[in-house]
């Protein structure tokens, strides 16, 4: 294949992932805000206690199970074992790529130590915006100092067949 | 201490403009070729998507130096994070920004005084002030402005950490001195409280006395790290030697503070009204030099030409233009992808214009603006604003074409683009996003190729139509005496080959000087 087939061909899945998976998020498109809205935050009011109650347990589950699905791809990222990680993201870009090229879009530049989920933010029934702090070492070469960092990041999930799978940005 | 090299490079400059001005000083403002100044530019910061920013810059004299670190928002330059760094002789101070659940956040675990105070834990930036309310200009008033951007330090004096028994005494400035047995500056609080109490500024500007002509002590380096795809890369800040002189001539005819150096307070923010005791000063338009650059032609040298009528020099913010204008920029590309094989390489190129806020963000009723009514030097050393904000083509706040004003939320200037392979085929800018025309409308730009966006900016542009999957590009400005402009190429390469692990290299721009004065 020439360099020129290899670009086509990138662009063109690129552009079946923006397809496959990202209409799922469109409407999530809101402006930013910044700071994130707390934990469940974006959970319509019920009109009745009972049903409050269970629309609140309703929402306790599925976030429970959000977030275990969240530490569970850190976990396998953190053990570098990518072929587990791989496995968390969604059908659409499974299908699409390859482990081998999911694997790639990792360096060693960082060691990744934890996470914490911080937010989880409803996009609808299906999608949600999960906050993470992500808490890394990092060896500056120009000041032989290892830094032990953390930065927070938005990571889109989806539910497709009522389980929640992550948004790999390619 | 000065390199040698720029010592050449000032006292030849003094030669090149002994004809044609009046300043009597060897001294002008250059970018340093040796990467050693009074002034540092790094092009870029970002927080976005798991990326963190980091930044060093070393003290290489035997001075104490209070240095100004000042955080720019990428759309308009509006300040959105500065204090004051107190570096004790040969110290170096470091630091990172990230994003945390409360928006872009600085982290320090170094022992240097800091004025304010910065923690390993992270201090968060301060809530939008400089871009909301009064001071809208038509750009996102989010907290997610903050996220990118780029950062100048700049030198405010210089103490001489001997002259415990001569005036002037130096005892605040010597607190900065860290303790051999602690490891900690014993007088930082002292120094905190000191620039945060408008009865010590005259101790402050009397310590920190030392001459700075021909003083360049600041070296520094930055690095992009993303946390998250575990890449990074390093880079150096473009570094301004002979930004300021205390000699008596370029303060007696530039003297906005007063005792000559640029030591302001960190008064907070409800003194801000304040400039020239305050954050808001100094900035890259507090220069007291004419700028100066190594031309392209000729015996080597260019100078900055003089005010049409006066033979005096322009100093402040066009003189640092002068200083940083090119008419092209060019650097290396990549978009290449081999799916079976497993590896993509994808290249982002940052364009930041350092001092393009000095021009087009004409709003002087506020504060935060480059071209606020309180900063004096700006009305002394800039042309007056006519119909464009020349060198540069639109304003982004636009108080004079108007009746009311006009906040455009950016300021585009159109360039051209030649993109070439590596076997000389070439593109001519087609397919341009967005809009169609390119152009760069931010003064932290960020360009990508095919849509690349590996620093997952906010305000992309995008060169669409390559002319294969690798080579090089040659942007051209269109005024012919250039543009203020840094940056660099930042290059990704994914790789799931043991023997070529996925990295990412960063690369500075070349650039082309102006043949043709302002």
């Amino acid at each position: 294949m020439t360099p020129e087939m290899e670009g086509a061909v990138h662009l063109l899945r690129c552009l079946l992932v923006s397809l496959c998976v990202y209409p799922a998020m469109a409407y999530t498109a809101t402006p930013e805000s910044g700071v994130p809205a707390a934990e469940g935050s974006a959970v319509a009011p019920a009109e009745s206690a009972p049903s409050d109650a269970l629309a609140t347990e309703a929402v306790e589950a599925w976030q429970a199970v959000l977030k275990q699905r969240v530490m569970a791809r850190w976990d396998a990222l953190i053990r570098r074992d990518f072929e587990a990680a791989y496995s968390f993201t969604s059908p659409s870009y499974r299908a699409l790529f390859p482990l081998n090229v999911f694997k790639s879009k990792f360096g060693n530049k960082v060691a990744w130590r934890r996470v914490e989920v911080v937010t989880i933010e409803p996009k609808g029934e299906d999608a949600a915006t999960v906050g993470i702090d992500l808490h890394v070492g990092y060896h500056q070469p120009q000041s032989e100092q290892t830094l032990e960092m953390k930065t927070y990041i938005k990571e889109p999930w989806v539910r497709v067949d009522g389980q929640w799978w992550y948004v790999m940005k390619d | 201490m000065m390199n040698g090299k720029v010592k050449k490079l000032a006292l030849a400059v003094g030669v090149a403009l002994g004809g044609v001005s009046m300043v009597p000083t060897a001294q002008a403002v250059s970018a340093a070729q040796d990467n050693i100044g009074q002034a540092l530019i790094f092009p870029y910061y970002t927080v976005n998507s798991g990326w963190m920013s980091l930044f060093g810059v070393t003290n290489t004299s035997a001075n104490i130096v209070a240095v100004k670190v000042r955080f720019r928002e990428a759309y308009n330059s509006r300040d959105v994070l500065d204090f004051n760094v107190i570096l004790s002789p040969h110290d170096v101070w470091t630091g990172w920004v990230a994003e945390t659940a409360n928006g872009p956040t600085i982290f320090s675990e170094d022992t240097t005084c800091t004025v304010g105070t910065i923690t390993s834990s992270g201090v968060p930036f301060p809530s939008p002030t400089s871009y909301v309310g009064s001071a809208v200009d038509g750009g996102p008033t989010t907290v997610a402005r903050m996220n990118e951007g780029y950062v100048e330090m700049i030198m405010m004096g210089a103490a001489d950490p001997t002259s415990s028994t001569t005036l002037p005494t130096t005892a605040l400035a010597r607190g900065a001195i860290h303790s051999t047995t602690t490891g900690v500056p014993p007088g930082c609080d002292a120094l905190v409280n000191a620039f945060q109490d408008t009865a010590k500024l005259s101790q402050l500007r009397s310590e920190f006395s030392v001459p700075m002509a021909n003083l360049n002590p600041l070296s520094g380096t930055f690095s992009l790290v993303n946390g998250g795809e575990g890449y990074s890369a390093a880079g150096k800040p473009v570094a301004l030697a002979n930004f300021f002189s205390s000699d008596a001539t370029a303060c007696g005819t530039n003297n906005t503070f007063g005792v000559c150096n640029l030591i302001t307070l960190q008064l907070s923010q409800a003194a801000a009204g304040d400039f020239y005791r305050s954050w808001h000063e100094p900035s890259l338009s507090a220069a007291n030099t004419a700028g100066a650059r190594l031309a392209t032609t000729g015996t080597g040298l260019g100078a900055e030409p003089s005010i049409a009528g006066t033979g005096v020099n322009l100093t402040g913010a066009p003189a640092v233009s002068f200083a940083l204008a090119h008419t092209n920029v060019i650097n290396e590309w990549t978009r290449r992808t081999n799916p079976a094989a497993g590896w993509t390489t994808a290249s982002d190129w940052v364009v930041t214009f350092p001092t393009k806020n000095f021009y087009v963000d004409n709003k002087p009723s506020t504060e935060f603006a480059g071209r606020a009514a309180g900063r004096a030097n700006i009305a002394t050393a800039l042309p007056a604003v006519t119909t464009a904000p020349t060198p540069f083509a639109q304003f982004f706040v636009d108080t004079v074409n108007t009746p009311d004003v006009t906040t455009r939320g950016q300021s585009c200037d159109s360039i051209s683009i030649a993109l070439y392979n590596r076997e000389e085929a070439m593109a001519t800018g087609g397919g341009f996003s967005p809009g169609g025309t390119p152009q760069l409308c931010y003064e932290a730009n960020v360009l990508t190729f095919a849509g690349s966006n590996i620093l997952n900016s906010a305000i992309p542009a995008s060169v669409d139509s390559l002319s294969g999957t690798f080579g090089w590009m040659n942007i051209g400005f269109s005024p012919a005496s250039g543009l203020p402009a840094v940056g660099f190429s930042i290059t990704s390469r994914d790789d799931t080959n043991s023997a070529l692990l996925s990295e990412a290299g960063l690369v500075e721009h070349s650039y082309v000087a102006p043949t043709t004065l302002p």
